[in-house]
Parts: C-alpha cells; sequence; structure tokens
C-alpha cells in the first residue's frame, strides 16, 4: 500500500517554479532517495509534503491522509528538517519530552518516549546534558529521535549526514535502515551524496530545475547508466558527490 | 492538558530557566529600586505625596514592565525563525493558533514577574495610607490589560518579519510613541490632548491609575479611560487567533 | 439679563474678589481648595498666583496647572482653586481679575502656612531597594552556575 502519493506537485515562488508537476508514490517499509542539485527542489518537495509549504497545484496523500488535512498528517509524520536549528539551552531529554507532549503524550509517556529514543540513537548517556555542548552528529542523531517520537508511519529526512564525518555518517545512515526496517516506516531520504542512497534506498527520485527526471528502483536507474553516478550525471548535467 | 498550555509551559521554562528572564527582571529591580530610594531620601522629590510616590512606582512598573513583556513577545516568532528551531514546531500537530496563544501566554510571564518585583516596593512606599494594595490590584488589572494587548502586537510584529532586530525595533518605537505623549505637562486638559490620552492605550491607563491613587477618585468615575486599553487587549487578541495560521509560517510572507 | 443691566452692570460698577478664608494651614504636599466670588464684573479672565513671604521662589507651574479661569459677565461668579502645597513656609495666594478693558482687580490674600514633613520613610525603603535587586540577581546567578556546571 502507498504510504505517499503525489500527483502533479507543484510550487511557484512568482514565476520561478520550484516544483513542476512532481508525481510519484512510495510504499511502506521503503527507503526512497531524493537525489538532485542544489536548487533542484528537494527541500521544497520535502516542505510541501510535511504541510509547512502549501503547493500551487496537485495533490498528494502521506500515510493515506489527503493533503486538504494538514494537521492529520503532521501526526503521522516525522521530520528532520534541513539545517534545524536546536533550543542550546535544553537538555536532548527536556527537547524530546517537550517534542512527545506536543503530539499528545502525557508527562510520563513523553518522559519514557524521550529515554527509549536517546537509548535507540546512542545518546542515552548525554540526556541530561544541554544540546549546545553536543557535536553536530550528536545534535543530527538527536533530530532524527525527535523525527520518530510520535511514531511515525513516514519519516522524511532532509540531508541527515550533512557535515558529519565518515563515522558519523555510518551511524546515521544504519539508524535510517533500522527505522525501515524494525518499524515498517518509509523512508524519504534527501541528500547530495549518492553513495548513501545506494547503500540504504530500494528507489530513487531525481530532481533537476523542479522537474522529475527519473523514479523508480534504484537497480533500474542504475542498469541504463552502468552505475548511479553515471545516471545522476545524464540527468542533471551535473557531478554527482561521493 | 491543551496543547498550548504544552506550549507556554515550554516557553516559559525557556523564558525563565537558563533565558533571559531572570536577568531582565534583575535589571528591572534595581531601577525600580534606585527610584524608590531616591523618592524616600531625596529632600527634593519629599514633597511627594505618599500616594504619589505608589502612583509614580506604578506607573514606572507598568511602563517598563510592558516594555519587557514586548521585548519578549517580539522574538517569539521571528527569533525561532532566525535560530532555525520554527520548524519543528510547525510539524507538529499543534494549531498555529495553539503555537500563537502559547507563546502569548508565556509572554505574560514576564509582566506577571514584573508585577511581583514591584509589590514590595509599593508596600514600603505606600505603608500607613492604605495605598498599596489598591495600587497592586490596579496594576494586576490594568497592566495586564495594556500588556496583553502591546505584548500582543509585539507578537504581531514578530510574525509578519524574518528578522528579530526589525521586530524588536517595531515594538520598541510603538512603545516609544504611545509613552511619550504621557510626558507631556498639560495634555489631558486640551480637547485635543484629551482624545490623545483617551486613544492611547498606556496614556489613558496611567492616567485612569493616577485618578484612583493621587485623585483618590473611585474605580467606576473614569472608567471610560479603561476604552482604549480594553479595545487593544481585545482586537489584538482576535487577530492574533484569526491571523494565526498567517502569521505562523516557517518564512514571514511566503505560504 | 438684559443688554441695558448687562451695560450698566460693566459701566456703573466696579468689580470686586472676596475668598472664603483668610488663613489657612497646610502639610507639604497637602491638596487644597479655596473659593473666590467675582461680584460686578464684565467678561473678564480671573488669574490665581502665590507668592513666597519669606523669599523663597515659587513656580506656580508646580503648584496648580488650572491657574487661569474665565469669568462671564454678571453679579456674582464662584470660582474654584486648587493647588497643592508644594514648598514649606510662608505663601499668599491670590486672585488677580483680568478685565477686557481697565485696570487690573486684586482679590485679597489668603495666607497660608505650610509646615514641612518627611512624608516617607527612608528606613524603611533602603533594606527593600537592597534586598530585592540582590535576591533576584543571587537566584539569577546560582541558576546559570548551576547549569554551567551540569553542561
Amino acid at each position: 500500500m502507498a504510504t505517499i502519493e503525489a500527483i502533479g506537485l507543484s510550487k511557484r515562488y512568482g514565476a520561478r517554479n520550484a516544483l513542476d508537476g512532481l508525481t510519484f508514490a512510495a510504499d511502506a517499509g521503503e527507503v526512497i532517495g531524493l537525489l538532485g542539485p542544489n536548487g533542484a527542489g528537494k527541500t521544497t518537495t520535502i516542505r510541501l509534503l510535511t504541510t509547512i509549504l502549501e503547493p500551487t497545484g496537485g495533490t498528494f496523500a502521506v500515510a493515506g491522509v489527503p493533503s486538504d488535512q494538514p494537521h492529520r498528517i503532521r501526526r503521522r509524520i516525522g521530520v528532520l528538517p534541513e539545517s534545524a536549528g536546536y533550543p542550546a539551552r535544553q537538555t536532548g531529554a527536556e527537547y524530546l519530552r517537550y517534542a512527545a507532549r506536543l503530539f499528545g503524550s502525557s508527562r510520563h509517556d513523553a518522559r519514557a518516549v524521550a529515554g527509549r529514543l536517546l537509548t535507540d540513537v546512542g545518546l542515552g548517556d548525554r540526556a541530561g546534558a544541554r544540546i549546545s555542548t553536543y557535536s553536530r552528529g550528536m545534535k543530527q542523531r538527536l533530530g532524527i529521535a525527535r523525527a520518530l517520537v510520535n511514531d511515525p508511519a513516514v519519516v522524511f529526512l532532509d540531508e541527515p549526514t550533512l557535515g558529519l564525518d565518515p563515522a558519523g555518517q555510518r551511524e546515521i545512515l544504519s539508524t535510517i535502515a533500522a527505522i525501515a526496517e524494525r518499524r515498517g516506516a518509509t523512508v524519504v531520504l534527501s541528500t547530495h551524496t549518492l553513495t548513501e542512497v545506494e547503500q540504504v534506498s530500494g528507489s530513487v527520485l531525481i530532481l533537476d530545475h523542479g522537474r522529475l527526471r527519473a523514479a523508480g528502483p534504484l537497480a533500474g536507474i542504475v542498469a541504463g547508466a552502468g552505475s548511479l553516478s553515471a545516471a545522476f550525471l545524464d540527468l542533471t548535467g551535473e557531478s554527482g558527490h561521493d | 492538558m491543551t496543547r498550548w498550555t504544552v506550549v507556554a509551559e515550554q516557553e516559559s521554562r525557556d523564558l525563565w530557566i537558563g533565558g533571559r528572564g531572570p536577568v531582565l527582571v534583575f535589571g528591572f529591580s534595581v531601577l525600580l529600586s534606585a527610584m524608590t530610594y531616591l523618592a524616600a531620601t531625596n529632600q527634593a522629590m519629599n514633597f511627594l505625596e505618599q500616594r504619589e510616590a505608589v502612583n509614580l512606582t506604578v506607573q514606572v512598573g507598568l511602563a517598563v514592565g510592558v516594555l519587557l513583556t514586548v521585548v519578549v513577545s517580539a522574538d517569539a516568532i521571528s527569533g525561532e525563525r532566525e535560530r532555525g528551531t520554527f520548524e519543528a514546531l510547525l510539524l507538529t500537530p499543534v494549531s498555529r493558533r495553539a503555537i500563537v496563544v502559547g507563546k502569548l501566554a508565556a509572554a505574560m510571564t514576564m509582566w506577571l514577574a514584573c508585577l511581583a518585583v514591584t509589590l514590595p516596593y509599593l508596600w514600603v512606599l505606600g505603608r500607613g495610607v492604605a495605598g498599596a494594595g489598591q495600587a497592586a490590584l490596579l496594576a494586576l488589572t490594568v497592566g495586564t490589560l495594556v500588556a496583553v494587548g502591546l505584548g500582543g502586537i509585539g507578537m504581531l510584529f514578530s510574525g509578519w518579519t524574518n528578522s528579530n532586530k526589525t521586530s524588536l525595533a517595531g515594538g520598541l518605537l510603538l512603545l516609544l510613541v504611545l509613552f511619550a505623549p504621557t510626558q507631556l505637562p498639560a495634555l489631558p486638559r486640551t480637547g485635543f490632548g484629551q482624545v490623545l490620552t483617551r486613544i492611547n492605550p498606556i496614556g489613558s491607563a496611567l492616567h485612569y491609575v493616577s485618578q484612583i491613587l493621587v485623585g483618590r477618585r473611585g474605580w467606576t468615575n473614569d472608567l471610560s479611560y479603561l476604552a482604549a486599553p480594553v479595545v487593544v487587549a481585545l482586537v489584538v487578541v482576535a487577530v492574533l487567533i484569526a491571523a494565526g495560521p498567517r502569521l505562523v509560517r516557517l518564512t514571514a510572507g511566503l505560504r | 439679563m438684559n443688554l441695558l443691566s448687562l451695560i450698566a452692570t460693566v459701566v456703573m460698577a466696579s468689580p470686586t474678589i472676596t475668598m472664603n478664608q483668610d488663613q489657612l494651614t497646610a502639610q507639604l504636599g497637602q491638596t487644597l481648595t479655596v473659593e473666590s466670588v467675582v461680584s460686578e464684573s464684565g467678561p473678564a479672565i480671573a488669574h490665581l498666583n502665590v507668592v513666597s513671604l519669606d523669599g523663597v521662589y515659587v513656580d506656580l507651574e508646580d503648584w496648580t496647572q488650572d491657574v487661569t479661569q474665565p469669568v462671564p459677565a454678571g453679579r456674582e461668579t464662584q470660582l474654584d482653586w486648587e493647588f497643592q502645597a508644594v514648598n514649606p513656609g510662608h505663601f499668599a495666594v491670590y486672585v488677580v481679575l483680568i478685565p477686557r478693558s481697565g485696570a487690573l482687580v486684586a482679590g485679597p490674600p489668603v495666607h497660608i502656612t505650610v509646615s514641612p514633613r518627611q512624608t516617607l520613610d527612608t528606613g524603611g525603603a533602603l533594606p527593600v531597594a537592597i534586598a530585592v535587586p540582590a535576591l533576584l540577581g543571587a537566584a539569577a546567578l546560582i541558576g546559570r552556575l548551576r547549569r554551567a556546571a551540569r553542561a
């Protein structure tokens, strides 16, 4: 069953098309890589599907909830936004407890969820430390924990490994794989790094200048060009980062 | 617990535990201390009747307390945009209106803290004239009305702009414009001056307080002077609730 | 009052001012009211004045904001004057009538003795003025130190 369905999704800012007629579907438990050069429309796509922005055209449904019920969609999704900021003075545990309470958990449940998620992402021993003392990788893991606080059906991760060292990237990627496998959630992974997509994604969407250039199983896209990097270059006229 | 109270609770924690709330209130108390000590010891100022000293304290407490409330509320949305923490809040199922109401409620804790700090000064200046209790009640009712109205305007500025500096400057400029006429002597005596006083939520509130504390008039005698603070508070809260979904966006102006 | 009697009032009679009292005592800061009656006057302006009998400078604006009042033509006009005694010492308060034409008319002075007083309790204010900021400053500082230690 499709957990994401977008039909003709568009977003215009004045004369500029940030996204133009995106149509795709994703299934439960699938990790879908969202690829594209800078300005391709990846973040716009995520912000539309997570109801942060309103589309200028098209329709979509996430976790079976149509786009005209944004508050219901937000109940079923978890998001790690691009370059997310964190309240420096809060502790990791406080940050997650607050997020859980915003999703309707009681104080007791919020405390339990925060403790479990912090342990899951390897921050159990730093739960009481202020976020300002966290490294970038720790903040990203905290952000992923926050995205899981409501046990979402669909998780959107926008550049989750940006600025991390190879060890940090590996940790995040294994966390992403675990989300899809253990929780059965659909994961939309937006990234510049093609090797990350090759490691964890079963299918990809390649965007360029707001238009969908390719969509489908990773194997099918790679097969035509020989490698994902070559396919990306052919479709966007740019070299992929790896 | 409803969602706006969850927002209000966390925003209040952020303001008072590790935030700038304690430092702002400390500065406020230093100001009131200096004023109280001068009023009590300076011979030139000592012609003041006790009720006038109490009135002066209420007026300063109200003006500065509202100023600090505006400083907090003007940061509420634009500050989160600047710090990059707003998107995470918008991604929760909490309604935009609940976010606005929760943030305004948290900003109001700054006013309530200023009011609480003002009480001992009112007590020490008003001992024996039964004016301190009345002054405290006046500050609570009239000051809260003004703080809700102007704090709400600060939040509107915050929603309309992406820059914290812009919203803060807008809020402070508005306060200055409203406060300046209250310092003009004899303004309420003229017809035009009286209109200016009555439509100005700060000017009319301060006038109402003076009439009761110094003029010893009844609470109902000059009630019409409260029209501006009441109308501003009601209209601003209504606008915030009605326009909440358009104000509380990731970026001001974009949809 | 018909026109003829009005003209007669203006032309024939000379205006007089009487005060409802000639002596007052007050404490510093006290608000006082005196009443004056202007008789047999044409349209004029009445002006309140305060002079110190001890040679102290008097700033009239500090004493009252209502220093002038219009006087309509008529047999008797009562005018109330409210002012606050803002300096200690001996003072005379009097009313001057400024007619549209003719000489000024001054009323009798009301002698006021203002006794000084310390209205506010210096001893009581100082502990509060020190204790409140000290407590709040200490609370803010302790909070910051505890969080810094925890981080």
